[in-house]
């Protein structure tokens, strides 16, 4: 006969995730879902590494930090360079929106997104993101040879400056990372050029 | 000063692996846009489970055997107004699984223009060898949620049949609230809609 069990007592719980394989997409199937409109500018979504990931809501310090940061760099930035937040750029997996890039040339130069070789500069401000920023974001901006990324960490009140990107390794990564504390002044570089530097105290909120 | 840390420690370049929080999940409509815009292509070996794009596991020749044994023994059982589909989809609230089999309601041709949805099924059944954890859990909890009557898990690892009843519907942690295991000796009672349509030996089954 058979045997009667009962209830399920292995009841799983939601949304456990993801020990399933989980389907990576090309950027370029990102792009069509944008072009036929399935995914809108308005989705709080980006692509990493061929996942679809939700964006977090910032808090106002993180908004301010990025204000900050933005003026800052805005003031700093020569001629031929420009700011922007929060915008995309796409390189071979992925198509994050860092929280500000400073971009090659005039942002009216651009008909797709910038891509690592238009970068002198990433930053992701992080509160609860710290984690995706160190790993995941870290890993992409690396595999795509983005020169310099920096890290403003509320959490610890810190910037961290990554730099000398392995490009596409097996396990991409910077091989120099740099800590400025509040006290501290954080180089401004551009190709390799420092451009001015920023009081770390400036920029945390 | 700064402070100088040497490189960046391996902790920060472990392999790629999906994230473990906040995947954006799609819409069944975000799905059919896709296959429709040509985005997502009927090869493609992936379904939709619960708002995300999963991978389908490739088949081994036990899994495709038990799958045509199955599949014949519901055929041969199963009345008039009622098909046995294989590897075909069905549309829920938040999925789009294609489950091994399933028996459906009605004539094929009603199902022109769309997947059978959980009113129109009396049986789903997945054969689980390498995907017995997910048909046991994400597939599990899809198929409750949906209200799909009965959920059978042909268990080639272990050998026997798993029938899931009484489904609890949309709830905060669905499942199934009985479950019934059919070893080597027994046979299964195949159900549509409450009667009791016939029996199968559950032998006639396994590979």
């Amino acid at each position: 006969m058979s045997a009667v069990l009962g209830p399920v007592l292995f009841a799983p719980s939601v949304p456990v995730l993801p020990t399933e394989p989980i389907w990576r997409m090309s950027v370029e199937r990102y792009h069509e879902m944008i072009e036929a409109g399935i995914l809108t500018e308005d989705d709080p979504v980006e692509l990493l590494e061929g996942w679809l990931v939700e964006k977090m809501p910032k808090n106002m310090p993180h908004r301010k930090a990025i204000r900050r940061l933005r003026l800052i760099l805005e003031r700093l930035a020569p001629v031929g360079w420009f700011v922007d937040a929060q915008e995309p750029i796409t390189t071979t997996d992925s198509e994050p929106e860092p929280d500000l890039a400073v971009i090659r040339g005039d942002s009216e130069d651009y008909s797709n997104h910038p891509g690592p070789q238009d970068l002198a500069l990433v930053v992701e401000v992080s509160d609860s993101t710290l984690q995706r920023d160190r790993i995941t974001k870290q890993r992409i901006y690396a595999r795509a040879g983005v020169s310099v990324y920096w890290i403003v960490n509320l959490i610890d009140g810190q910037v961290e400056v990554y730099t000398d990107p392995s490009g596409p390794d097996e396990k991409p990564s910077y091989r120099q990372r740099q800590d400025y504390g509040p006290a501290d002044q954080v180089p401004f570089l551009i190709d390799g050029r420092e451009i001015g530097r920023i009081a770390v105290r400036e920029v945390l909120p | 000063m700064s402070v100088i840390t040497a490189a960046v420690p391996p902790v920060f370049v472990s392999p790629p692996a999906a994230p473990t929080d906040g995947l954006w999940r799609l819409s069944v409509d975000n799905y059919h846009a896709m296959m429709e815009a040509g985005i997502l292509l009927d090869g493609d070996p992936v379904e939709l489970l619960e708002g995300l794009l999963v991978e389908k596991m490739s088949k081994n020749p036990a899994h495709v055997l038990s799958s045509g044994l199955t599949r014949k023994s519901l055929e041969r059982l199963a009345p008039a107004d009622w098909f046995v589909n294989a590897q075909d989809p069905i549309t829920t609230m938040d999925s789009e699984p294609e489950p091994d089999l399933s028996v459906v309601r009605g004539d094929p041709r009603r199902y022109k223009t769309r997947h059978p949805g959980p009113q129109d099924l009396a049986l789903v059944v997945e054969v689980s060898d390498s995907t017995l954890q997910r048909d046991r859990t994400m597939k599990l909890r899809l198929y409750a949620r949906a209200m799909i009557p009965i959920y059978w898990i042909v268990n080639l690892v272990e050998g026997r049949i798993e029938v899931y009843t009484d489904p609890t519907g949309p709830d905060e942690k669905p499942s199934y609230r009985q479950r019934r295991d059919y070893g080597p000796a027994d046979e299964v009672p195949f159900i549509i809609e409450g009667r009791v349509i016939g029996r199968i030996a559950v032998r006639d089954l396994l590979p």
